[in-house]
């Protein structure tokens, strides 16, 4: 298995929201802001990263019958783990993030991963898929936010960037904004990025 | 049968494990969480009144019977009552808002303070703008609340004004003497 | 290209010969309430008027320049869109906001879902709530008719949350004429209803649309005021209802192709104003409702599509 392909899928070429549209929700609901979408991201990728390394550690162990039980108690064990150290430690961020970060469990970006990948694959190869699959989630998620912030309130990671003069177009920090801006980037990464791949 | 026993029991070990760990967890980050969300409300009550030496937390049902009225801490300085800050929970565009309202004892509000909010960013998330916030501070806890419209978030300001009111409310009605 | 298959959702089968006529008609039953715009609203609504076409054509030609189609802005559709546009607007707002609305309707509403006839909801409203969303306070910016444009409340705040009509309300002859405070072009009642005849007239529009649209609000309006017929009136001729049902209902792109599916169209579009007028936040809610109901169109299309000759009912399989 070669790493770098594992990397490059990962990142670029089944980006996960731009190519596979997986976990829409927290793609939509959360990216109103830069550092939202950053926080949405990471905290996604640790749980991929936690739950690909530990389904593919058990993959012998677990019959294929309840595979899938299991696999939503070991992501739901992440997640709850990763939300309470949040509330501990980040705790501006997760009172940003709210409701998402239970719902982190439902991602089917998670699951899909999980059954597709890590249930078959040797473990090593698991944890870097996870890391990638993350990480493109997470390139996406910032993208999505900083554009929206950017227009809709003329910043990016809460830096005024457009001064005060700028007329912020509110309609893109809410939910429309989030399909029309969705929309437009997944047009502008397949035209500007695949066919350099191709 | 007998496999469905084995199914039982493997998925019994991994739920069993998974709940271990995040008993773990929790114990580790629960204090932590406490003593955070504690230490938010604190230093707000020392920014409404920074004369305070210490405040404590009312627990009366009577007070707590009020509509969004979630925590009240009377503060003090020395042995007397200068004031209350009473937590109050509306209901904002997008979740609840939870919201600290300082009042004197005279009847004064001595500030407000946003301790969470999931209101839309660039929209209704400026209710934390200290601008909206400070124009609370200094009108009397029996009178009506001038508070200047926020284009656009009409329903997030609103639901603050609703916070702050019912704690004036609660201050009026059971708290002062 | 022309071996491929094209997959496109129904209708397929699209007139497109007399789109240049259609739009041309479009365009004359507007010139009333146009000229009235500017009349009541002076140099202001003039530019805004100048400013919004010309925004939309340009858009037109780039957007087609860069999908590399044929160059379209001929056919006046987005002329028509360009006029509904500032019509939409209130006078006071700055002269971007005209532009912004103008790539919007044109470029992302229009062009991207495949130019003129595939647009599933109409532009110009499209980029109208757009605008109102996310610059409130620019789109409700309302001025009294005249030269000193002094800022007051639209003709609708007289019934909102009430059941009767309130004191201080402007005449039924001024929302007639337009001479109230408003959008610049759907102030007018009565020379909406002229452009619209002459639409009914060229055979441009049906009457049913409008007509249930209007009817359906009246009764609503009817029943909510107790029989008040002043309270109905006033429901009827303020606000963005005639614009909305003759000019922006009936945008063919966007509306059902049944003739019953009109109807229910037209229903739906009648209730939503009415329940949002009268129960909702909005005092105003023609926008809101003709783009719902524009996007309910393919259902309303597929439970009404006629029964084709000889089909049979489906036997159980």
């Amino acid at each position: 298995m070669n790493m770098g392909n594992i990397v490059k899928n990962g990142i670029v070429r089944e980006n996960p929201v731009f190519i596979q549209f997986l976990g829409m929700c927290p793609v939509l609901a959360v990216t109103g802001t830069a550092t939202n979408g950053l926080g949405m991201g990471l905290a996604t990728t640790a749980v991929l990263l936690g739950s690909n390394t530990v389904i593919a550690l058990m993959k012998n162990f677990i019959p294929s019958k309840i595979r899938i039980p299991s696999f939503i108690v070991v992501i739901a064990t992440f997640v709850t783990m990763i939300g309470m150290v949040m509330n501990a430690y980040l705790p501006d961020l997760f009172n940003a993030l709210g409701i998402f970060i239970p719902l982190i469990v439902v991602n089917c970006l998670i699951l899909g991963r999980a059954e597709s990948f890590a249930s078959k694959k040797p473990t090593g190869a698991s944890m870097v898929d996870g890391i990638s699959m993350g990480l493109g989630f997470t390139l996406a998620l910032v993208v999505l936010g900083a554009v929206r912030e950017l227009i809709g309130s003329g910043s990016i990671f809460g830096l005024e960037l457009l001064g005060e003069a700028y007329p912020a177009m509110g309609i893109m920090v809410q939910p429309p904004g989030a399909f029309l801006a969705l929309g437009l980037l997944t047009a502008l990464f397949n035209v500007v990025i695949l066919k350099r791949i191709k | 049968m007998r496999e469905i026993i084995k199914l039982g029991l493997i998925l019994l070990i991994i739920t069993s494990v998974a709940g271990l760990i995040l008993g773990g967890v929790n114990s580790m980050t629960a204090d932590i969480i406490e003593a955070r969300a504690l230490e938010d409300s604190m230093e707000a009550i020392e920014a409404f009144f920074p004369e305070s030496d210490d405040a404590g937390i009312i627990d009366d049902g009577d007070v707590l019977a009020y509509d969004l009225v979630d925590e009240v801490y009377e503060v003090l300085q020395g042995d007397t009552v200068i004031g209350y800050t009473i937590k109050t929970v509306p209901n904002g565009y997008d979740g609840p808002i939870e919201l600290l309202t300082g009042i004197s004892i005279e009847g004064e509000i001595t500030g407000i303070e946003i301790l969470s909010q999931t209101e839309t960013p660039g929209l209704g998330d400026r209710i934390t703008n200290d601008e909206f916030k400070d124009q609370f501070a200094g009108q009397s806890s029996d009178e009506e609340l001038e508070v200047d419209a926020l284009s656009g978030a009409t329903v997030s300001k609103n639901a603050v004004v609703n916070g702050v009111n019912a704690a004036t409310e609660v201050f009026e009605e059971e708290l002062r003497n | 290209m022309s071996d491929r298959l094209i997959v496109s959702s129904s209708p397929h089968l699209r007139e497109d010969t007399s789109i240049q006529k259609i739009m041309f008609d479009v365009a004359i039953a507007l010139i009333p309430a146009t000229i009235a715009s500017v009349y009541f609203f002076r140099a202001p609504a003039a530019m805004i008027l100048l400013i919004s076409i010309i925004s939309c054509l340009v858009t037109e030609i780039v957007v087609q320049k860069i999908r590399k189609t044929p160059v379209t802005i001929h056919d006046g559709s987005a002329l028509v869109t360009g006029m509904l546009l500032a019509l939409n607007l209130p006078s006071t707002v700055p002269l971007w906001l005209p532009v912004v609305g103008s790539v919007f309707a044109i470029g992302i509403v229009k062009q991207l879902f495949g130019g003129v006839g595939h647009n599933f909801m109409n532009p110009a409203l499209a980029a109208r709530i757009m605008l109102t969303i996310s610059y409130t306070d620019r789109m409700t910016g309302w001025v009294e008719p005249g030269v000193d444009a002094v800022s007051t409340a639209t003709p609708l705040t007289f019934v909102k949350d009430f059941t009767a009509v309130q004191d201080g309300a402007p005449s039924f002859v001024d929302l007639l004429i337009g001479n109230v405070a408003g959008s610049m072009g759907e102030t007018s009642a009565l020379l909406l209803i002229i452009g619209g005849i002459y639409l009914v007239y060229r055979g441009v529009i049906t009457i049913k649309i409008p007509g249930v649209y209007i009817l359906t609000v009246a009764i609503a309006t009817l029943l909510y005021g107790g029989f008040d017929v002043q309270y109905m009136t006033f429901h009827l001729l303020s606000g963005s209802l005639m614009i909305g049902a003759i000019y922006m209902a009936t945008d063919y792109a966007s509306t059902p192709v049944t003739p019953r599916g009109r109807i229910y169209f037209a229903l739906g579009c009648g209730i939503l104003t009415a329940t949002i007028r009268l129960f909702g936040g909005y005092a105003e809610g023609v926008g809101f409702s003709i783009l719902l109901m524009n996007t309910m169109v393919p259902i309303i299309d597929r439970y009404t599509a006629p029964k084709v000759f000889g089909e049979v009912k489906k036997q159980n399989a």
